[in-house]
């Protein structure tokens, strides 16, 4: 592996870290927003396990809704991508 | 002191220790006995241990030492999940801000503890309306906490308390943020399901006309319980060895135990 791939992964090791600091920040806030409304989850007989299924489902919902965004965002990269290399004088005498 | 087959909750020698290094004592050697059915108020001063007192009883904490028997059974030292369990079937909590959740509409809210118990959603429903009907809310039943006012609120947590049929009811301060008439609602509701059900009610208040209307008052100074004022026709009987000072503890009609 050359050093271009080695730099390659740690940059996406890199881009991966900061993705999982933000989904940690996100579900930090997420939590102490719900702190309240957690007790009395556990007042009303939660238990501590259905808690925490409850803020990781909540989590791989986010994680989800973002996979499918860059997904879309991925796809739509290229035809977007070949739309600004478009030579004006060539796209104005296609038919 | 030995069960009785009617002592709901039972609390022996109870005492929890805040704090290393410097402690705090916030509950020195409780014992208390409720049966089923009765309607207790739990009054003190600030700091005095009363909320300590409800949460040992609503099994949110434990004790440093001393027993908790509910129904008989020694709980004070259940594991986390049994305790979760017997929160969700034998205990409701109603607490002075309603703490409803507030995406959700009123029988929604009710139907929480019903649905942590597996039940099913459409029998979760069925019996969130019948309880909001019961406490006068038939008619806002898709409304959310801000659609209500407090006192509608609170009724709904009262209804949401009722849900699994639990043997006691807790209610912390649950009229400290309400004003006169609503109290006054709240406390007629409450005491026509104890008149009805003979549920068991466990209240903690600061307000002593709400007090005045349970049938024993339990006063808390200092982590322990100074005295004991049972219902006795219009007015209240002391136990022997009550040190309320000389208010009274602020209770009025209150006679002494010859």
């Amino acid at each position: 592996m050359g050093n271009q791939g080695v730099t390659n992964i740690l940059f996406y090791m890199f881009i991966l870290l900061i993705s999982a600091f933000v989904i940690a920040n996100t579900t930090i806030m997420v939590v102490s927003k719900r702190r309240r409304e957690i007790g009395i989850l556990m007042t009303m007989g939660s238990k501590r396990r259905s808690i925490l299924m409850i803020s990781l489902l909540e989590n791989m919902l986010i994680i989800a809704l973002a996979f499918a965004l860059s997904l879309c965002f991925v796809s739509g990269l290229y035809p977007a991508y070949s739309a600004a290399q478009l030579d004006p004088v060539e796209a104005i005498g296609s038919e | 002191m030995n069960n009785r087959d009617d002592d709901i909750i039972v609390l022996k020698d109870l005492s929890k220790i805040y704090g290393n290094g410097v402690e705090v004592r916030a509950l020195d050697g409780v014992s208390v006995r409720i049966k089923a059915g009765e309607f207790v108020a739990i009054v003190g001063p600030s700091g005095s241990g009363k909320s300590t007192l409800l949460n040992m009883i609503g099994l949110l904490d434990t004790p440093s030492s001393g027993h908790i028997f509910l129904k008989g059974i020694d709980v004070s030292r259940a594991s986390p999940d049994e305790r979760a369990r017997l929160r969700n079937q034998e205990l409701g909590f109603v607490f002075q801000y309603h703490h409803l959740i507030p995406e959700f509409t009123a029988v929604e809210n009710v139907m929480m503890p019903m649905l942590i118990a597996n039940k099913s959603k459409t029998e979760a429903h069925k019996r969130g309306e019948e309880l909001l009907r019961a406490v006068g809310l038939g008619d806002r039943l898709h409304s959310r906490p801000n659609q209500l006012s407090g006192g509608q609120n609170q009724r709904v947590a009262v209804a949401r308390a009722l849900a699994n049929n639990p043997s006691i009811v807790i209610g912390d301060e649950l009229t400290g943020n309400l004003d006169t008439k609503s109290s006054e609602l709240i406390y007629n509701l409450l005491r026509e399901l104890n008149q009805k059900i003979n549920q068991t009610f466990i209240l903690v208040t600061h307000d002593m006309t709400l007090a005045e209307k349970t049938d024993r008052i339990l006063r808390i100074v200092d982590g322990k319980i100074v005295c004991e004022m049972r219902r006795k026709d219009d007015g209240f009987v002391a136990s022997d060895l009550c040190e309320m000072g000389e208010d009274d503890g602020n209770v009025n009609q209150i006679s002494r135990e010859n």
